[in-house]
């Protein structure tokens, strides 16, 4: 990476868009990636401090989003619910479906703030078009474990999702 | 031998190699229950696609041009926040503070009618039992510090009057009962963190500040002080400062863990560049000499940082300085409000840019001072206090 500033221009739409689909909210989002990206800052300043990589930034972002959905989740879940159904919807028209969806948007993110941390890191990254080798860089893991942990994680995100549902 | 979960994974993902590929591909033709597992996985593929899919922002993410400005504001205000509560609160200038007020003390004491000062060598201690806040001008504090600081005999005064002893080097404990027993005091945890990165415990210090009229005065004449009137009486006397230990927990993303324990200066920076620090110790004690006018001395003290004299003695006779730890907080950098945590009434100090979600919480309780300082916003902070056990 070269510079902050190239840095910022690369990655800055690809990281709150990551931070996005965590929390759902624009402007707590934007904000939060405006954190990644003061670390980072501060990061480069250090003096010694190693090259900054995208695998870093990535995992700053996931982190700090996750964080903040479920220490929001602590606060209050029903604010999140109700925000959610603010939350203006693309195509769909039709308010029972646009209801289902926000319903089933909120389910996930509930889902996702009890995953076990690691499942729902690789779940964000790997949905948010992160490739294996990505993914092993961003969360320091074995290339040759991605596809075993992911399936895991697959697995236990359905496993909650079916019990959120009932 | 059939095929493995991960490589079925990896191979719904397109992800498996080359190799990979044609071995798996040869094995499906022949096996049922392997081609069944990777049905099974295709279909969770596109379920989960299908969720995480009404996770994406419903319109473009802002571009970089548009958030530049804020971009930049976080990172300046974040700079000049951190350097003030780095300089206030490192150890490296934990001698100045304390000479700052050792100094200031004098100045008054010697301003006391002398029939007190006869009484000069008996301490009397008082203990922070509540924590105020003042506004300052924050040009006005840098200003008077830069003055102070550079006077050309303060250093010699601090070399030749102050003696700080500290028992022994900051060292990382295991655990919140090993702290306990170490700082003589009795640790609590923050239940909505979890378990910190480090525990350390930094060495009970005592400050003494032998008093020598000559050089103090030499001080006060630099920095534009001579207006006071030094009683003879008191020189040979001293003050002191007990800082008790003080535990650190140290809490989300640190950085590198190495330097955390660096028994220099640069731990303590390093400490502030974790999500959340959490400090507890016993509330300091200062000793000073008996029949003080506590009351003047805070008057001095607020001029010394850039009060006038009629802003200090108003502020000053608001408080009861004896059992009141006050804490200056730079207008335009910072803001402060009453809060209640723990059960009991706290300071929250913000940065003044909204931008900038970073927060330094204190509060006294049972005579153990708390500060939590950290990244986020109020709602945090004060679920942290709140969860101590």
């Amino acid at each position: 990476m070269t510079s902050f500033e190239a840095a910022f221009e690369v990655y800055w739409q690809k990281l709150f868009a990551v931070v996005y689909r965590v929390v759902g909210d624009r402007a707590e989002a934007e904000d939060l990636a405006l954190d990644v990206f003061w670390r980072l800052h501060r990061r480069m300043s250090e003096p010694g401090a190693g090259p900054v990589t995208a695998a870093w930034l990535y995992r700053v972002a996931v982190n700090v989003g996750l964080n903040a959905l479920r220490a929001k989740r602590r606060r209050s879940s029903h604010e999140e619910a109700a925000a959610q159904w603010t939350t203006d919807n693309r195509a769909v028209r039709d308010p029972l479906e646009l209801a289902a969806q926000a319903e089933e948007r909120r389910r996930v993110r509930a889902v996702l703030a009890r995953l076990r941390p690691r499942s729902a890191r690789l779940l964000v990254l790997r949905y948010s078009g992160l490739s294996y080798a990505e993914l092993a860089a961003a969360l320091d893991l074995a290339p040759s474990s991605i596809g075993s942990l992911l399936s895991r994680a697959e697995k236990e995100f359905e496993h909650e999702f079916r019990k959120a549902a009932r | 031998m059939h095929i493995d979960e991960g490589l079925i994974q990896a191979f719904r993902d397109q992800e498996a190699s080359l190799e990979e590929r044609s071995r798996i591909s040869a094995h499906l033709a022949g096996c049922e229950a392997c081609r069944e597992r990777l049905e099974k996985a295709a279909a969770r593929a596109a379920s989960m696609t299908s969720h995480f899919g009404l996770l994406d922002p419903e319109s473009p993410p802002p571009t970089p041009g548009v958030v530049t400005t804020r971009l930049k504001e976080r990172i300046e205000t974040q700079l000049e926040m951190t350097s003030m509560w780095q300089t206030a609160f490192s150890r490296k200038y934990r001698p100045v503070w304390a000479s700052f007020l050792a100094v200031t003390v004098l100045v008054v004491i010697f301003t006391v009618p002398p029939v007190r000062a006869l009484a000069a060598k008996f301490l009397y201690l008082f203990r922070a039992q509540k924590i105020e806040t003042v506004a300052v001008d924050s040009d006005r504090v840098q200003e008077q510090m830069k003055k102070f600081q550079s006077a050309s005999g303060i250093e010699d005064l601090i070399a030749s009057s102050v003696k700080v002893e500290s028992e022994g080097k900051a060292a990382e404990v295991k655990s919140a009962d090993e702290a306990s027993l170490k700082a003589g005091i009795s640790v609590r945890t923050p239940q909505a963190l979890g378990d910190p990165v480090k525990w350390i415990v930094e060495p009970a210090a005592k400050l003494t500040m032998q008093v020598d009229l000559d050089r103090i005065r030499g001080i006060l004449q630099e920095i534009g002080r001579n207006d006071i009137e030094l009683p003879e009486t008191l020189d040979g006397t001293s003050v002191t400062v007990d800082f008790p230990p003080v535990v650190v927990g140290l809490y989300g993303d640190c950085g590198d863990p190495a330097v955390l324990t660096d028994p220099d200066d640069a731990s303590q920076r390093a400490h502030y560049r974790c999500d959340v620090v959490l400090r507890q110790l016993m509330s300091p004690t200062v000793g000073a000499p008996e029949g003080m006018d506590v009351n003047q001395v805070a008057t001095a003290m607020l001029q010394v940082i850039g009060f006038t004299r009629a802003e200090a003695e108003e502020f000053a006779a608001t408080i009861d300085w004896t059992t009141t730890l006050v804490v200056p907080v730079p207008r335009n950098v910072a803001s402060e409000q009453k809060v209640t945590v723990d059960g009991v009434p706290a300071t929250l100090i913000v940065p003044a840019s909204q931008s900038s979600k970073k927060f330094f919480l204190m509060w006294i309780k049972d005579e153990i001072l708390y500060t939590l300082t950290g990244a986020g916003d109020k709602e945090k902070a004060l679920e942290i206090a709140n969860s101590l056990k």
